[in-house]
Protein backbone atom coordinates (compact mmCIF):
# COMPACT_ATOMS: atom_id res chain seq x y z
CA UNK A 1 0.00 0.00 0.00
CA UNK A 2 1.41 3.27 -0.76
CA UNK A 3 2.17 5.64 2.04
CA UNK A 4 0.89 8.52 0.68
CA UNK A 5 -2.78 8.98 0.81
CA UNK A 6 -3.03 11.87 -2.27
CA UNK A 7 0.01 12.53 -3.63
CA UNK A 8 0.35 16.09 -5.36
CA UNK A 9 2.93 16.05 -8.14
CA UNK A 10 4.46 20.12 -10.09
CA UNK A 11 1.08 20.97 -10.33
CA UNK A 12 0.27 24.05 -12.09
CA UNK A 13 -2.64 26.26 -12.46
CA UNK A 14 -3.28 29.58 -14.72
CA UNK A 15 -6.10 31.95 -14.98
CA UNK A 16 -4.69 34.09 -18.06
CA UNK A 17 -2.17 35.75 -16.83
CA UNK A 18 -2.14 35.15 -13.60
CA UNK A 19 -0.49 31.83 -12.17
CA UNK A 20 -2.71 30.85 -9.41
CA UNK A 21 -0.21 27.63 -8.92
CA UNK A 22 3.43 27.21 -10.08
CA UNK A 23 4.80 23.66 -9.55
CA UNK A 24 3.16 22.88 -6.27
CA UNK A 25 4.20 19.27 -4.82
CA UNK A 26 4.21 17.47 -1.38
CA UNK A 27 1.87 14.80 -0.32
CA UNK A 28 -1.01 13.89 2.11
CA UNK A 29 0.02 10.81 4.04
CA UNK A 30 -2.47 8.12 5.27
CA UNK A 31 -4.26 9.19 8.86
CA UNK A 32 -2.50 12.56 9.09
CA UNK A 33 -3.15 15.85 9.32
CA UNK A 34 -1.95 18.04 6.61
CA UNK A 35 -1.84 21.96 7.01
CA UNK A 36 -1.89 24.66 4.39
CA UNK A 37 -1.37 27.78 4.92
CA UNK A 38 -0.27 31.43 2.87
CA UNK A 39 -1.26 34.96 2.58
CA UNK A 40 -4.42 36.06 0.80
CA UNK A 41 -4.22 35.14 -2.81
CA UNK A 42 -1.08 32.29 -2.51
CA UNK A 43 -3.24 30.09 -4.11
CA UNK A 44 -4.43 27.89 -1.32
CA UNK A 45 -8.13 27.41 -2.46
CA UNK A 46 -7.07 26.94 -5.93
CA UNK A 47 -5.17 23.98 -5.17
CA UNK A 48 -8.02 22.55 -2.70
CA UNK A 49 -9.92 23.11 -6.34
CA UNK A 50 -7.87 21.09 -8.36
CA UNK A 51 -7.57 18.41 -5.74
CA UNK A 52 -11.19 18.52 -5.68
CA UNK A 53 -11.89 18.23 -9.33
CA UNK A 54 -13.49 21.60 -9.33
CA UNK A 55 -10.70 22.79 -11.69
CA UNK A 56 -8.46 20.92 -13.68
CA UNK A 57 -4.73 21.37 -13.56
CA UNK A 58 -2.53 22.90 -16.26
CA UNK A 59 -0.07 21.09 -15.68
CA UNK A 60 1.76 18.14 -13.41
CA UNK A 61 -0.84 15.62 -12.14
CA UNK A 62 -3.09 14.62 -8.88
CA UNK A 63 -3.00 11.40 -7.35
CA UNK A 64 -5.43 9.67 -5.12
CA UNK A 65 -4.69 6.18 -3.32
CA UNK A 66 -2.38 5.01 -6.06
CA UNK A 67 -4.60 6.59 -9.17
CA UNK A 68 -4.67 9.76 -10.75
CA UNK A 69 -7.53 12.50 -10.59
CA UNK A 70 -7.39 13.65 -14.21
CA UNK A 71 -10.73 14.24 -15.72
CA UNK A 72 -12.16 13.17 -12.96
CA UNK A 73 -15.36 15.48 -11.72
CA UNK A 74 -15.90 16.44 -7.89
CA UNK A 75 -18.99 13.82 -7.36
CA UNK A 76 -16.73 11.17 -9.00
CA UNK A 77 -14.10 11.59 -6.47
CA UNK A 78 -16.70 12.49 -3.61
CA UNK A 79 -17.36 8.78 -4.76
CA UNK A 80 -13.48 7.97 -4.36
CA UNK A 81 -13.64 9.39 -0.75
CA UNK A 82 -12.93 12.88 -0.88
CA UNK A 83 -15.17 15.47 0.99
CA UNK A 84 -14.82 18.93 1.75
CA UNK A 85 -16.05 21.85 3.53
CA UNK A 86 -16.04 25.46 1.86
CA UNK A 87 -14.53 28.90 3.10
CA UNK A 88 -17.51 29.99 3.89
CA UNK A 89 -19.99 27.48 5.22
CA UNK A 90 -22.20 26.24 2.21
CA UNK A 91 -25.22 24.44 3.94
CA UNK A 92 -28.39 23.69 1.80
CA UNK A 93 -30.58 26.64 3.94
CA UNK A 94 -33.92 25.71 3.45
CA UNK A 95 -33.25 22.23 4.18
CA UNK A 96 -33.46 20.66 7.87
CA UNK A 97 -30.04 20.08 9.51
CA UNK A 98 -31.01 16.60 9.57
CA UNK A 99 -32.07 16.54 5.54
CA UNK A 100 -28.21 18.19 4.80
CA UNK A 101 -26.13 14.90 6.22
CA UNK A 102 -28.61 12.70 3.81
CA UNK A 103 -27.69 14.37 0.38
CA UNK A 104 -24.21 12.55 0.13
CA UNK A 105 -26.28 9.43 1.19
CA UNK A 106 -29.11 9.64 -1.82
CA UNK A 107 -27.05 7.24 -4.19
CA UNK A 108 -27.24 4.66 -1.66
CA UNK A 109 -29.06 1.60 -1.22
CA UNK A 110 -29.94 -1.06 1.55
CA UNK A 111 -27.70 -2.56 4.08
CA UNK A 112 -25.60 0.78 3.34
CA UNK A 113 -27.83 3.44 3.84
CA UNK A 114 -29.41 2.22 6.99
CA UNK A 115 -25.67 2.59 8.53
CA UNK A 116 -25.26 5.73 7.14
CA UNK A 117 -28.63 6.73 8.17
CA UNK A 118 -27.39 5.85 11.99
CA UNK A 119 -23.94 7.63 11.42
CA UNK A 120 -25.52 10.84 10.20
CA UNK A 121 -27.36 10.72 13.46
CA UNK A 122 -24.17 9.74 15.31
CA UNK A 123 -22.24 12.21 13.56
CA UNK A 124 -25.12 15.03 14.36
CA UNK A 125 -24.35 14.01 18.02
CA UNK A 126 -20.66 14.10 17.62
CA UNK A 127 -20.33 17.62 16.31
CA UNK A 128 -23.27 18.55 18.94
CA UNK A 129 -26.10 19.76 17.02
CA UNK A 130 -28.71 16.44 17.57
CA UNK A 131 -30.98 19.37 19.31
CA UNK A 132 -31.03 20.92 15.94
CA UNK A 133 -31.91 18.46 13.84
CA UNK A 134 -34.94 19.36 12.64
CA UNK A 135 -34.11 23.02 12.26
CA UNK A 136 -33.73 24.72 9.15
CA UNK A 137 -30.36 24.85 8.20
CA UNK A 138 -31.09 29.05 7.64
CA UNK A 139 -32.07 29.34 11.34
CA UNK A 140 -28.75 27.96 12.58
CA UNK A 141 -25.68 30.15 13.50
CA UNK A 142 -22.48 30.80 11.63
CA UNK A 143 -20.22 28.43 13.73
CA UNK A 144 -23.57 25.96 13.66
CA UNK A 145 -23.60 26.26 10.09
CA UNK A 146 -19.40 25.01 9.89
CA UNK A 147 -20.28 22.34 12.33
CA UNK A 148 -23.24 21.14 9.77
CA UNK A 149 -20.89 21.39 6.92
CA UNK A 150 -17.91 19.50 8.56
CA UNK A 151 -20.50 16.44 9.76
CA UNK A 152 -22.13 16.52 6.57
CA UNK A 153 -18.53 16.39 5.29
CA UNK A 154 -17.88 13.42 6.89
CA UNK A 155 -21.40 11.38 6.59
CA UNK A 156 -20.06 9.11 3.44
CA UNK A 157 -16.91 8.11 6.30
CA UNK A 158 -14.58 9.72 3.30
CA UNK A 159 -10.84 8.81 3.22
CA UNK A 160 -9.84 12.50 2.34
CA UNK A 161 -11.52 15.87 4.13
CA UNK A 162 -10.36 19.14 2.46
CA UNK A 163 -10.77 21.62 5.11
CA UNK A 164 -10.88 25.53 3.51
CA UNK A 165 -10.40 28.14 6.78
CA UNK A 166 -12.80 25.77 9.21
CA UNK A 167 -11.70 28.43 11.97
CA UNK A 168 -12.62 31.51 10.41
CA UNK A 169 -14.40 33.46 12.50
CA UNK A 170 -16.35 31.24 14.74
CA UNK A 171 -16.65 31.24 18.36
CA UNK A 172 -13.92 29.17 19.77
CA UNK A 173 -15.56 27.16 21.48
CA UNK A 174 -16.97 25.93 18.02
CA UNK A 175 -13.52 26.26 17.29
CA UNK A 176 -12.20 23.84 19.98
CA UNK A 177 -15.08 21.24 18.71
CA UNK A 178 -13.81 21.18 15.27
CA UNK A 179 -10.20 20.15 16.31
CA UNK A 180 -11.49 17.85 18.55
CA UNK A 181 -13.33 15.90 15.99
CA UNK A 182 -10.97 16.49 13.60
CA UNK A 183 -8.36 14.87 15.98
CA UNK A 184 -10.77 11.58 16.64
CA UNK A 185 -12.17 11.03 13.06
CA UNK A 186 -8.19 10.87 12.35
CA UNK A 187 -7.60 8.53 15.17
CA UNK A 188 -10.62 6.46 14.93
CA UNK A 189 -11.63 5.89 11.23
CA UNK A 190 -7.79 6.76 10.24
CA UNK A 191 -8.81 9.37 7.86
CA UNK A 192 -6.83 12.43 6.22
CA UNK A 193 -7.32 15.90 6.27
CA UNK A 194 -6.17 18.67 4.38
CA UNK A 195 -6.48 21.77 6.44
CA UNK A 196 -6.27 25.57 4.74
CA UNK A 197 -6.38 28.02 7.70
CA UNK A 198 -4.35 31.35 9.04
CA UNK A 199 -4.66 30.33 12.36
CA UNK A 200 -1.31 29.06 12.40
CA UNK A 201 -0.42 28.19 16.21
CA UNK A 202 -3.57 26.29 16.09
CA UNK A 203 -2.73 24.30 13.21
CA UNK A 204 0.94 23.53 14.34
CA UNK A 205 -0.43 21.83 17.09
CA UNK A 206 -2.97 20.32 14.84
CA UNK A 207 -0.85 19.07 11.83
CA UNK A 208 1.65 16.39 11.67
CA UNK A 209 2.80 17.86 8.23
CA UNK A 210 2.42 21.56 7.22
CA UNK A 211 2.69 23.04 3.66
CA UNK A 212 2.97 26.63 2.92
CA UNK A 213 2.52 28.64 0.07
CA UNK A 214 3.89 31.84 -1.39
CA UNK A 215 2.39 33.04 -4.62
CA UNK A 216 1.71 29.92 -5.93
CA UNK A 217 4.76 27.37 -4.81
CA UNK A 218 5.50 25.87 -1.86
CA UNK A 219 7.68 28.41 0.16
CA UNK A 220 8.68 25.23 2.87
CA UNK A 221 7.04 21.90 3.55
CA UNK A 222 7.68 19.54 6.35
CA UNK A 223 7.48 19.32 10.20
CA UNK A 224 4.90 22.36 10.77
CA UNK A 225 7.23 23.80 13.78
CA UNK A 226 10.31 24.01 11.46
CA UNK A 227 7.67 25.61 8.67
CA UNK A 228 6.80 28.45 10.59
CA UNK A 229 10.60 28.52 11.93
CA UNK A 230 11.15 28.77 7.96
CA UNK A 231 12.71 31.98 6.58
CA UNK A 232 10.87 32.24 3.61
CA UNK A 233 7.33 31.51 5.30
CA UNK A 234 8.58 34.18 7.91
CA UNK A 235 9.56 36.73 5.15
CA UNK A 236 6.73 35.81 2.73
CA UNK A 237 4.04 35.36 4.95
CA UNK A 238 4.01 35.31 8.87
CA UNK A 239 6.27 38.54 8.83
CA UNK A 240 9.11 39.04 11.95
CA UNK A 241 8.10 39.06 15.47
CA UNK A 242 8.68 42.56 17.32
CA UNK A 243 10.80 40.88 19.81
CA UNK B 1 -35.93 6.05 -6.79
CA UNK B 2 -37.64 5.51 -3.02
CA UNK B 3 -36.40 8.45 -1.45
CA UNK B 4 -34.08 8.13 2.03
CA UNK B 5 -36.18 10.83 3.64
CA UNK B 6 -39.22 8.19 3.31
CA UNK B 7 -37.42 7.51 7.02
CA UNK B 8 -37.78 10.95 8.42
CA UNK B 9 -41.38 11.50 7.39
CA UNK B 10 -43.52 13.40 10.06
CA UNK B 11 -45.45 12.19 12.87
CA UNK B 12 -49.66 11.67 13.78
CA UNK B 13 -50.81 15.17 12.65
CA UNK B 14 -48.25 15.67 9.38
CA UNK B 15 -49.73 12.34 8.27
CA UNK B 16 -53.67 13.73 9.37
CA UNK B 17 -53.07 16.93 7.00
CA UNK B 18 -51.40 14.74 4.42
CA UNK B 19 -54.27 12.43 4.49
CA UNK B 20 -56.38 15.68 4.71
CA UNK B 21 -54.79 16.49 1.93
CA UNK B 22 -55.44 13.13 -0.42
CA UNK B 23 -58.84 13.22 0.77
CA UNK B 24 -59.32 16.86 -0.79
CA UNK B 25 -57.85 15.53 -4.08
CA UNK B 26 -59.85 12.72 -4.78
CA UNK B 27 -62.71 14.68 -3.86
CA UNK B 28 -61.78 17.27 -6.12
CA UNK B 29 -60.94 15.27 -8.96
CA UNK B 30 -63.89 13.25 -8.68
CA UNK B 31 -66.23 16.81 -8.78
CA UNK B 32 -64.07 17.37 -12.33
CA UNK B 33 -65.06 14.36 -14.05
CA UNK B 34 -68.51 14.72 -13.20
CA UNK B 35 -68.56 18.05 -14.22
CA UNK B 36 -66.55 16.59 -17.29
CA UNK B 37 -68.99 14.27 -17.94
CA UNK B 38 -72.24 16.29 -17.40
CA UNK B 39 -71.42 19.90 -17.62
CA UNK B 40 -73.04 21.67 -20.96
CA UNK B 41 -71.52 25.36 -20.50
CA UNK B 42 -68.53 25.17 -23.39
CA UNK B 43 -67.25 28.02 -21.91
CA UNK B 44 -66.43 26.45 -18.67
CA UNK B 45 -65.14 22.96 -20.17
CA UNK B 46 -62.86 25.28 -22.06
CA UNK B 47 -61.57 27.19 -19.33
CA UNK B 48 -60.79 24.64 -17.57
CA UNK B 49 -59.24 22.73 -20.53
CA UNK B 50 -56.88 25.44 -20.54
CA UNK B 51 -56.61 25.34 -16.82
CA UNK B 52 -55.65 21.54 -16.75
CA UNK B 53 -53.35 21.88 -20.18
CA UNK B 54 -51.44 24.99 -17.45
CA UNK B 55 -50.94 22.77 -14.90
CA UNK B 56 -49.03 20.21 -17.39
CA UNK B 57 -47.01 22.52 -18.43
CA UNK B 58 -46.09 23.81 -15.30
CA UNK B 59 -45.61 20.47 -13.22
CA UNK B 60 -43.21 20.43 -15.87
CA UNK B 61 -41.50 23.49 -15.92
CA UNK B 62 -41.05 22.65 -11.71
CA UNK B 63 -39.16 19.79 -12.30
CA UNK B 64 -35.93 21.83 -13.65
CA UNK B 65 -37.48 25.04 -12.55
CA UNK B 66 -39.01 24.43 -9.26
CA UNK B 67 -37.15 21.77 -7.57
CA UNK B 68 -33.77 22.57 -9.60
CA UNK B 69 -33.73 26.26 -9.64
CA UNK B 70 -32.65 26.75 -13.17
CA UNK B 71 -35.29 29.27 -14.18
CA UNK B 72 -36.29 28.39 -17.75
CA UNK B 73 -38.16 31.02 -19.92
CA UNK B 74 -37.94 28.95 -22.90
CA UNK B 75 -41.13 26.63 -22.25
CA UNK B 76 -42.98 27.80 -25.43
CA UNK B 77 -39.97 26.36 -27.65
CA UNK B 78 -40.45 22.81 -26.76
CA UNK B 79 -44.66 23.24 -26.49
CA UNK B 80 -44.13 25.17 -30.55
CA UNK B 81 -41.60 21.92 -31.42
CA UNK B 82 -44.13 19.32 -29.97
CA UNK B 83 -47.22 21.62 -31.56
CA UNK B 84 -45.16 21.41 -34.98
CA UNK B 85 -44.25 18.01 -34.73
CA UNK B 86 -48.09 16.42 -34.98
CA UNK B 87 -49.18 19.31 -37.16
CA UNK B 88 -46.32 18.29 -39.89
CA UNK B 89 -46.90 14.63 -38.94
CA UNK B 90 -50.49 15.50 -39.64
CA UNK B 91 -50.19 17.41 -43.01
CA UNK B 92 -47.80 15.79 -44.60
CA UNK B 93 -48.56 11.83 -43.58
CA UNK B 94 -52.56 12.10 -42.46
CA UNK B 95 -51.12 10.81 -38.85
CA UNK B 96 -53.50 11.95 -35.93
CA UNK B 97 -52.09 13.84 -33.68
CA UNK B 98 -53.56 11.59 -30.75
CA UNK B 99 -51.17 8.78 -32.26
CA UNK B 100 -48.20 11.13 -32.77
CA UNK B 101 -48.47 13.29 -29.16
CA UNK B 102 -45.55 10.39 -27.88
CA UNK B 103 -43.81 11.50 -31.05
CA UNK B 104 -43.91 15.72 -30.36
CA UNK B 105 -42.85 14.68 -26.86
CA UNK B 106 -39.58 13.10 -28.47
CA UNK B 107 -38.76 15.64 -30.90
CA UNK B 108 -39.22 17.95 -27.87
CA UNK B 109 -36.69 15.98 -25.00
CA UNK B 110 -34.49 16.19 -28.23
CA UNK B 111 -34.09 19.47 -29.02
CA UNK B 112 -34.29 19.67 -25.10
CA UNK B 113 -30.67 17.71 -24.54
CA UNK B 114 -29.26 19.46 -27.59
CA UNK B 115 -29.96 22.69 -26.09
CA UNK B 116 -29.45 21.54 -22.67
CA UNK B 117 -25.76 20.76 -23.24
CA UNK B 118 -24.75 24.27 -23.35
CA UNK B 119 -27.60 25.78 -21.96
CA UNK B 120 -27.25 23.97 -18.46
CA UNK B 121 -23.55 24.92 -17.86
CA UNK B 122 -24.92 28.48 -17.34
CA UNK B 123 -26.59 29.75 -14.53
CA UNK B 124 -29.00 32.16 -12.80
CA UNK B 125 -30.00 35.25 -15.08
CA UNK B 126 -28.03 33.96 -17.82
CA UNK B 127 -29.73 30.83 -18.00
CA UNK B 128 -33.37 32.70 -18.24
CA UNK B 129 -32.07 35.16 -20.99
CA UNK B 130 -30.50 32.00 -23.02
CA UNK B 131 -33.77 30.21 -23.16
CA UNK B 132 -36.22 33.10 -23.75
CA UNK B 133 -33.79 33.90 -27.01
CA UNK B 134 -33.94 30.34 -28.20
CA UNK B 135 -37.38 30.63 -28.49
CA UNK B 136 -37.20 33.72 -30.72
CA UNK B 137 -34.39 31.44 -32.60
CA UNK B 138 -36.48 28.70 -33.27
CA UNK B 139 -39.51 30.48 -33.96
CA UNK B 140 -37.51 32.29 -36.80
CA UNK B 141 -36.33 29.20 -38.27
CA UNK B 142 -39.94 27.30 -38.27
CA UNK B 143 -41.15 30.98 -39.66
CA UNK B 144 -38.74 30.47 -42.79
CA UNK B 145 -39.22 26.69 -43.49
CA UNK B 146 -41.17 25.03 -45.95
CA UNK B 147 -41.82 21.99 -44.44
CA UNK B 148 -43.82 23.79 -41.25
CA UNK B 149 -45.43 26.44 -44.56
CA UNK B 150 -43.37 28.95 -42.69
CA UNK B 151 -45.82 32.10 -41.66
CA UNK B 152 -48.59 30.74 -43.61
CA UNK B 153 -49.12 28.10 -40.48
CA UNK B 154 -50.45 24.70 -40.77
CA UNK B 155 -54.46 24.09 -40.98
CA UNK B 156 -55.23 21.11 -39.29
CA UNK B 157 -59.20 19.63 -39.75
CA UNK B 158 -61.85 19.79 -37.15
CA UNK B 159 -63.13 16.35 -35.53
CA UNK B 160 -66.00 15.19 -36.71
CA UNK B 161 -67.80 16.27 -33.17
CA UNK B 162 -70.46 18.06 -32.33
CA UNK B 163 -68.62 21.69 -30.33
CA UNK B 164 -69.52 20.60 -26.66
CA UNK B 165 -68.25 16.61 -27.57
CA UNK B 166 -65.17 18.51 -28.62
CA UNK B 167 -64.69 20.70 -25.52
CA UNK B 168 -65.68 17.76 -23.48
CA UNK B 169 -62.62 15.55 -25.34
CA UNK B 170 -59.69 18.36 -24.48
CA UNK B 171 -61.51 18.71 -21.20
CA UNK B 172 -60.36 14.67 -20.24
CA UNK B 173 -57.31 14.67 -22.46
CA UNK B 174 -55.95 17.35 -20.60
CA UNK B 175 -56.85 16.63 -17.08
CA UNK B 176 -55.93 13.12 -17.52
CA UNK B 177 -52.37 14.30 -18.73
CA UNK B 178 -52.52 16.98 -15.90
CA UNK B 179 -53.13 14.28 -13.04
CA UNK B 180 -50.64 11.97 -14.67
CA UNK B 181 -47.96 14.49 -14.64
CA UNK B 182 -48.97 15.73 -11.30
CA UNK B 183 -48.32 12.49 -9.92
CA UNK B 184 -45.23 12.18 -11.72
CA UNK B 185 -43.61 15.59 -10.03
CA UNK B 186 -45.42 14.08 -6.95
CA UNK B 187 -42.93 10.53 -7.43
CA UNK B 188 -40.09 13.05 -8.35
CA UNK B 189 -40.55 15.13 -5.17
CA UNK B 190 -40.57 12.36 -3.00
CA UNK B 191 -37.46 10.29 -4.63
CA UNK B 192 -33.56 10.76 -4.25
CA UNK B 193 -33.96 12.20 -7.94
CA UNK B 194 -36.02 15.35 -6.27
CA UNK B 195 -33.47 15.53 -3.44
CA UNK B 196 -30.51 15.71 -5.51
CA UNK B 197 -32.45 18.44 -7.71
CA UNK B 198 -33.37 20.38 -4.12
CA UNK B 199 -29.15 20.41 -3.50
CA UNK B 200 -28.67 21.56 -7.17
CA UNK B 201 -30.83 24.59 -6.13
CA UNK B 202 -29.78 25.10 -2.84
CA UNK B 203 -25.87 25.20 -3.79
CA UNK B 204 -24.81 23.11 -7.02
CA UNK B 205 -21.08 23.38 -6.30
CA UNK B 206 -21.79 21.95 -2.62
CA UNK B 207 -23.78 19.01 -3.65
CA UNK B 208 -21.46 18.48 -6.70
CA UNK B 209 -18.64 18.07 -4.15
CA UNK B 210 -20.43 15.50 -1.78
CA UNK B 211 -21.41 13.69 -4.56
CA UNK B 212 -24.71 14.43 -5.99
CA UNK B 213 -23.93 14.32 -9.98
CA UNK B 214 -25.33 17.49 -10.69
CA UNK B 215 -24.85 17.37 -14.89
CA UNK B 216 -26.67 14.21 -15.11
CA UNK B 217 -29.31 14.99 -12.98
CA UNK B 218 -30.08 17.73 -14.79
CA UNK B 219 -30.13 16.77 -17.82
CA UNK B 220 -32.11 13.94 -17.02
CA UNK B 221 -34.40 16.99 -15.29
CA UNK B 222 -34.62 18.86 -18.74
CA UNK B 223 -35.41 15.69 -21.00
CA UNK B 224 -38.37 14.48 -18.83
CA UNK B 225 -39.61 18.27 -18.11
CA UNK B 226 -39.51 19.00 -22.24
CA UNK B 227 -40.52 15.75 -23.54
CA UNK B 228 -44.27 16.58 -21.10
CA UNK B 229 -44.59 20.34 -22.60
CA UNK B 230 -43.80 18.67 -26.05
CA UNK B 231 -46.98 15.74 -25.75
CA UNK B 232 -48.93 18.71 -24.08
CA UNK B 233 -48.25 20.93 -27.40
CA UNK B 234 -48.72 18.27 -29.72
CA UNK B 235 -51.96 17.81 -28.21
CA UNK B 236 -52.81 21.40 -28.38
CA UNK B 237 -52.18 21.52 -32.14
CA UNK B 238 -55.53 19.93 -32.76
CA UNK B 239 -57.08 21.38 -30.10
CA UNK B 240 -56.86 24.70 -31.78
CA UNK B 241 -56.55 23.52 -35.31
CA UNK B 242 -54.24 26.38 -37.18
CA UNK B 243 -50.98 26.82 -35.95
CA UNK B 244 -48.78 29.43 -36.82
CA UNK B 245 -44.77 30.58 -35.27
CA UNK B 246 -46.55 33.28 -33.53
CA UNK B 247 -49.59 31.33 -31.78
CA UNK B 248 -46.90 27.93 -31.25
CA UNK B 249 -43.97 29.59 -29.98
CA UNK B 250 -45.96 32.70 -28.11
CA UNK B 251 -43.74 34.04 -25.13
CA UNK B 252 -46.99 34.88 -23.37
CA UNK B 253 -47.00 30.44 -22.76
CA UNK B 254 -43.37 30.58 -21.07
CA UNK B 255 -44.20 34.07 -19.06
CA UNK B 256 -47.63 32.56 -17.88
CA UNK B 257 -45.62 29.20 -16.69
CA UNK B 258 -43.65 30.88 -14.62
CA UNK B 259 -45.80 32.97 -13.03
CA UNK B 260 -48.02 30.29 -11.99
CA UNK B 261 -44.84 28.43 -10.83
CA UNK B 262 -43.63 31.36 -8.79
CA UNK B 263 -47.02 32.02 -7.67
CA UNK B 264 -48.17 28.83 -6.59
CA UNK B 265 -44.93 27.91 -4.62
CA UNK B 266 -42.16 26.64 -6.87
CA UNK B 267 -40.87 23.24 -6.19
CA UNK B 268 -44.07 22.24 -4.65
CA UNK B 269 -46.24 19.69 -6.30
CA UNK B 270 -49.76 21.50 -4.95
CA UNK B 271 -48.45 24.93 -6.78
CA UNK B 272 -49.28 24.66 -10.15
CA UNK B 273 -52.52 23.00 -9.04
CA UNK B 274 -53.57 26.71 -6.53
CA UNK B 275 -51.85 28.94 -9.19
CA UNK B 276 -52.86 27.92 -13.09
CA UNK B 277 -56.96 27.75 -11.92
CA UNK B 278 -56.37 31.13 -10.25
CA UNK B 279 -54.22 33.19 -12.96
CA UNK B 280 -56.35 31.49 -15.30
CA UNK B 281 -59.92 32.43 -14.09
CA UNK B 282 -58.49 35.92 -12.29
CA UNK B 283 -57.48 36.82 -16.05
CA UNK B 284 -60.90 35.51 -17.49
CA UNK B 285 -63.09 37.31 -15.01
CA UNK B 286 -60.58 40.66 -15.54
CA UNK B 287 -60.93 40.32 -19.78
CA UNK B 288 -64.68 40.74 -19.49
CA UNK B 289 -64.88 43.00 -16.85
CA UNK B 290 -62.38 45.23 -18.08
CA UNK B 291 -60.63 46.47 -20.90
CA UNK B 292 -57.52 44.84 -22.27
CA UNK B 293 -54.93 47.63 -21.36
CA UNK B 294 -57.06 48.04 -18.08
CA UNK B 295 -57.26 43.99 -16.91
CA UNK B 296 -53.25 43.95 -17.71
CA UNK B 297 -52.77 46.80 -15.60
CA UNK B 298 -54.85 45.02 -12.45
CA UNK B 299 -53.39 41.74 -12.95
CA UNK B 300 -49.78 43.31 -13.10
CA UNK B 301 -50.35 44.45 -9.47
CA UNK B 302 -52.19 41.31 -8.35
CA UNK B 303 -48.73 39.40 -8.89
CA UNK B 304 -46.63 42.26 -7.65
CA UNK B 305 -48.20 42.01 -4.48
CA UNK B 306 -48.27 38.52 -4.36
CA UNK B 307 -44.43 38.93 -4.71
CA UNK B 308 -44.26 41.43 -2.35
CA UNK B 309 -46.45 39.76 0.21
CA UNK B 310 -46.26 35.78 -0.25
CA UNK B 311 -42.45 35.40 -1.36
CA UNK B 312 -42.77 31.81 -1.83
CA UNK B 313 -46.11 31.90 -3.34
CA UNK B 314 -49.18 30.29 -1.99
CA UNK B 315 -47.44 26.96 -0.52
CA UNK B 316 -44.77 29.15 1.36
CA UNK B 317 -47.68 30.68 2.70
CA UNK B 318 -49.54 27.51 3.12
CA UNK B 319 -46.48 25.85 5.03
CA UNK B 320 -45.64 28.98 7.45
CA UNK B 321 -49.49 28.12 8.88
CA UNK B 322 -48.48 24.64 9.09
CA UNK B 323 -45.26 25.39 11.23
CA UNK B 324 -47.22 27.53 12.93
CA UNK B 325 -50.02 25.06 13.46
CA UNK B 326 -47.51 23.02 15.07
CA UNK B 327 -45.74 25.31 17.25
CA UNK B 328 -48.76 25.84 18.53
CA UNK B 329 -49.69 22.06 19.00
CA UNK B 330 -46.19 21.35 20.49
CA UNK B 331 -45.02 24.26 22.20
CA UNK B 332 -41.84 22.43 23.88
CA UNK B 333 -40.18 21.10 20.37
CA UNK B 334 -41.90 23.08 17.89
CA UNK B 335 -41.73 20.54 15.39
CA UNK B 336 -43.29 17.87 13.45
CA UNK B 337 -41.47 14.95 14.24
CA UNK B 338 -41.76 15.43 18.14
CA UNK B 339 -45.44 14.27 17.62
CA UNK B 340 -45.28 10.98 16.39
Amino acid sequence: MNPALLEVDSVGKQFGGLVALSSVSFDVPRSSVVGLIGPNGSGKTTLLNVINGIYAPDRGSVVLDGVPTKNRSPSDLAASGVSRTFQNARVFSTLSVEQNLFIPLLHRSGGERAKSIKRADELLAFVGLEAHANKTAIELSGGQKRLLEFARALVTKPGLILMDEPFAGVHPQIKATLIRCIQEIVEREGASFLVVSHEVPDLVNLSNFMVCLVEGKVAAAGNPKDVVRNEKVIEGYLGQSDE
Amino acid sequence: MLSIFFVRKGGAEDRTLRLFGLVFCVLGLGALILYGAIGTKQGILSLLGTVFLYVTLTQAWNILGGYGGYLNFGTATFFGVGAYTTAVLFHHYGLSPFLTAPIAGVMAALLGVIVGVPTLRLRGAYFAIVTMIITFAVQIVVLNASITQGPMGIFLPPLKLSPLALERLFFFMFLGLAVVVTLLVYAIENSNFGWALVAVREDEDAAEVIGVKTTRIKYIANAVATFIIGIAGGIFAQRIMYLDPTTAFSFDISLNVVLMAVIGGAGTWQGPLIAAPLILVVADMLRVTFTSEVNRVIFSIVVIVIALYLPHGAMGFMTSLRQKYFKWRNPKTGDEVASA
